[in-house]
């Protein structure tokens, strides 16, 4: 036994000597891959992107422009989030829906401008999306369905696999969905911004929620939990909420997307 | 003639053969087991579980296989899960990570080397122990 461990010893630090040897050699320097990670993800998002504009073009109005970025200045600043790095797109589609993209791209359809009643209530989706962008699970999301892809292929892709994989990817989804909403949250408190929008706009859409799906298996809460959970955390708020757009402004939005 | 001694050849050419595919198994789940590394681990077990009863020279380099297995499973996988964090989490790339997948590619190497070394000794009837795992192969490894 006493081999075995001296000789696990002196194999220890060799690996050792010779990982830190070659740790000294200026690769990232050298070969200008510093900024890997930051490229695919990157890419990724361009080529995402120009799958959602297939679908959904972006609407290319100067007004529409001014106000959304005017919106998610209010957001960011407060919360100290450089919001220059991100790319804001107004595409067109009839689908109540916004989402973030890696590359830092912010996708908020037409369909959920004309839901809104108020900019108080897309300013909680931005929240929620700003937050998922900002929480890194756009990054942790690509990367729990590469490992679910290669252990469901490595396990045979049998349906046992799969059905497991989805159920965990669903109960992971979800619990990024939750910290979106409380970062969310937190980001529309720092802005001072009216949450009751946020919560009038989930018990909206809870009305358009025409298939019910089990909670377990769905990626987002409820639409009623969700806009019982922001009155109950707005009823502990300072009343000091700032007017966020004039009502001249809101509409030449919703006519510019329109 | 002498039956017993043809019976005990013929038992040793068998045990060669089995110690021997041992591995070669390791090689051949290794590559299909890329990029995750567990599925040449997962078939040095089932390979060691199904020779248990087999003779002390078969069990042997069975034992030996998968501590080697084992060793490098975890050396890959840091490096696996390393790689991923760098690729889609906020890891930056470093020297310290590249010299460890040039470590990493240098030890799997040698291992393939050395396996393919060893299943080719096995089968001419050689002895093969590894430096570093065969003391610990022969202490786990009982006789009866």
């Amino acid at each position: 036994m006493n081999t075995f461990f001296s000789r696990l010893l002196i194999t220890l630090a060799l690996l050792f000597a010779v990982w830190f040897g070659l740790s000294r050699i200026p690769f990232v320097e050298t070969f200008g891959i510093a900024q890997l990670g930051k490229a695919t993800n990157e890419n990724l998002g361009d080529a995402i992107m120009t799958t959602v504009e297939l679908q959904s073009p972006i609407i290319s109005s100067d007004s529409a422009e001014v106000v959304m970025n005017e919106l998610f200045r209010k957001l960011c600043e407060p919360n100290r989030v450089n919001y220059a790095k991100y790319k804001l797109h107004i595409c067109r589609s009839s689908e109540v829906n916004a989402f973030a993209i890696p590359g830092d791209h912010i996708v908020v359809y037409s369909g959920l401008i004309e839901f809104c009643d108020s900019p108080e209530e897309l300013m909680g989706v931005l929240a929620h999306e700003l937050a998922h962008a900002e929480l890194g699970h756009l990054k942790s999301k690509i990367w729990k369905e590469s490992v679910i892809a290669v252990l469901s292929n490595a396990t045979g892709g049998s349906v046992a696999a799969g059905t497991i994989g989805e159920m965990v990817s669903k109960s992971f989804d979800r619990q990024q969905e939750e910290e979106a909403d409380q970062q969310g949250m937190a980001y529309l408190r720092a802005a001072k911004i009216n949450p009751i929008g946020f919560a009038a706009l989930f018990r909206k859409m809870s009305e358009l929620e025409l298939i019910s799906l089990p909670d377990f298996m769905s990626t987002h809460p409820d639409c009623i939990s969700r806009a019982e959970a922001i009155e109950r955390e707005c009823a502990q708020w300072e009343n000091n909420f700032i007017p966020l757009l004039s009502s001249g402004k809101w509409q030449s939005l919703k006519k510019a997307i329109s | 003639m002498d039956t017993n001694s043809i019976s005990g050849r013929l038992q040793e050419e068998i045990d060669r053969e089995k110690a021997s595919n041992a591995y070669l198994m390791s090689l051949v789940a290794l590559m299909a087991g890329l990029p995750l590394p567990v599925l040449n681990l997962l078939a040095s077990v089932i390979f060691s579980l199904l020779n248990r009863k087999g003779s002390y020279f078969v069990r042997w380099h069975c034992t030996q296989v998968l501590i080697s297995q084992i060793s490098v499973f975890f050396l890959n996988s840091f490096g696996f899960t390393w790689t991923m964090r760098i690729i889609f989490f906020d890891l930056s790339p470093s020297n310290e990570w590249i010299a460890y997948v040039i470590l990493v590619l240098l030890v799997n190497l040698l291992e393939i080397i050395g396996t393919l070394v060893s299943a080719i000794r096995i089968r001419k009837g050689k002895e093969s122990s590894w430096w570093l795992f065969g003391p610990i192969t022969d202490q786990l490894v009982r006789k009866s």
